[in-house]
């Protein structure tokens, strides 16, 4: 890093921004399940970076700004549930002769795993989600956590334990 | 019957299962189940999300308007005790809310939701919620401010350098560069700082320097000299003079080496930057030269 590079300068703060706005917006979300309250804690968290951008190397900038997202959410109580959406391009699925049953059968499964991973605790659906959704590999989730990627391996562990168990029976 | 300890479906989720154990797994019964829950989940997505427009609000609140609407609900209603307490150490809270800041060369005056007064020095700032205001009155500051606090319950101003609690009453916290300055105009102020406690009351100015009671006596001032346009020092290093007056200016001034022994005391002007500077220039032995409306420079007397 060239020693002039602060997050002071606009262009830098931008391109920081479009980086990370949205994973830490997703990340808040998973945590609360309100969508407006993860927002605003979001936008606070880039404002403290800007008001605090002398004194934060640009390579700590992320570290930075999960720490106060973190922060802020610590006074955050009343959890609703996250609520997802099916829409990214399937690529894995065969398109071949797929019967109504078998439709209806899928259709059924999605929706129950919506609701299992609304009801996984926080630790374990914010780690399963950032993985599956954000695409972020474990160490990185680790470095956003604050644990170990040890840990986070854990917390994916028992989502997935936790998910099958409610398709014991299906 | 598995050895579920080992973390082994995360490494299976990101496909770094051994083939062995991927064998092992694939025998399971509800292995069909564990493939579903990948696929899919790999599809789910929260909802959109307009980024542009985000930044612009972002941009908008990054950058707040200096002076909010002021509330005048009741007169002040001034209590007579206050405890101050002061730790280095103590947590810097981060609050999410109201902005307040006085640019450089100029000062801010606003009241908070229950009338209590404040007045921002140049180049300080001030955060604080207006939420649940009146059951929790805390705010941060960075640099340094005159309170007229309103009765109620205990009110928090967090600095770097330590917190100030009081109950209400008039004074004056000046927070910067490992130093911390405290004037009471009206009522009691115990402070507490480290394994030192001490009482100051109506009149009284004190200051700790690096963990060290610097100052500790009577004044006869009703409010900060800031505030009557006089900048009062005592025992200041030269250096922390200078950045005073940038701020209070709004000024640029060369670099300049000054000796780190002799501080400064004294009255300069808070109105006439000119004057002020050679004040405190021909302290140092040192000559102003103008080199802009807010441009000046210091240069050795030969």
């Amino acid at each position: 890093m060239s020693s002039e590079d602060t997050i002071c300068q606009d262009s830098i703060y931008e391109s920081f921004y479009r980086k990370h706005v949205k994973a830490l917006r997703n990340y808040l979300y998973y945590k609360f399940g309100d969508l407006d309250q993860a927002e605003d804690c979001t936008q606070e968290a880039f404002i403290k970076l800007w008001q605090n951008c002398d004194q934060v190397p640009v390579e700590k900038a992320k570290s930075f700004l999960y720490t106060v997202a973190n922060n802020l959410s610590l006074n955050q109580v009343a959890h609703k549930k996250v609520v997802l959406e099916f829409g990214k391009k399937n690529t894995q699925r065969t398109e071949t002769n797929e019967s109504p049953d078998y439709i209806l059968e899928e259709e059924e499964f999605k929706t129950k795993l919506l609701s299992a991973i609304a009801n996984l605790n926080e630790t374990q659906r914010t780690a399963f989600l950032m993985h599956r959704i954000d695409g972020k590999k474990y160490h990185e989730i680790a470095e956003e956590l604050n644990i170990s990627v040890k840990a986070v391996e854990k917390r994916i562990h028992l989502a997935l334990l936790e998910l099958r168990k409610k398709f014991s029976n299906f | 019957m598995k050895m579920e300890d080992t973390n082994r479906l995360a490494a299976w989720l990101n496909n770094e299962l051994p083939e062995a154990e991927l064998n092992t797994l694939r025998q399971e019964e509800d292995y069909a189940v564990l493939e579903k829950i990948k696929m899919y989940s790999a599809e789910l997505q929260v909802s959109d999300f307009d980024s542009d427009r985000f930044y612009q609000n972002l941009l908008e609140k990054r950058n707040p308007t200096k002076v909010r609407s002021l509330f005048w609900k009741k007169a002040l209603q001034i209590a007579a005790m206050v405890t101050l307490f002061l730790g280095i150490g103590s947590a810097y809270v981060i609050t999410r809310g109201e902005q307040q800041i006085a640019e450089n060369g100029s000062n801010v005056a606003f009241n908070l939701p229950d009338n209590s007064r404040v007045v921002l020095h140049s180049g300080s700032e001030i955060t604080y919620s207006e939420n649940n205001w009146d059951s929790n009155r805390k705010l941060n500051l960075i640099g340094e401010a005159y309170f007229k606090v309103a009765k109620g319950k205990k009110f928090e101003v967090i600095t770097k350098e330590g917190t100030v609690t009081v109950l209400g009453t008039q004074f004056n916290v000046k927070a910067r560069n490992n130093r911390i300055d405290v004037t009471c105009f009206e009522g009691k102020v115990k402070i507490q700082h480290k394994n030192k406690t001490i009482i100051i009351t109506k009149g009284q100015t004190i200051a700790f320097a690096n963990n060290e009671l610097i100052i500790n006596h009577p004044t006869k001032a009703l409010n900060p000299s800031w505030i009557s346009k006089e900048l009062q020092f005592e025992k200041v290093h030269p250096q922390d003079v200078l950045e005073e007056l940038k701020r209070h200016y709004n000024i640029t001034i060369n670099d300049v080496t000054l000796p780190k022994t002799e501080l400064f005391t004294g009255h300069l002007p808070g109105d006439n930057s000119d004057i002020a500077l050679q004040l405190f220039a021909a302290s140092y032995h040192l000559k102003v030269v103008k080199k802009g409306a807010q441009d000046y420079s210091f240069e050795l007397i030969p």
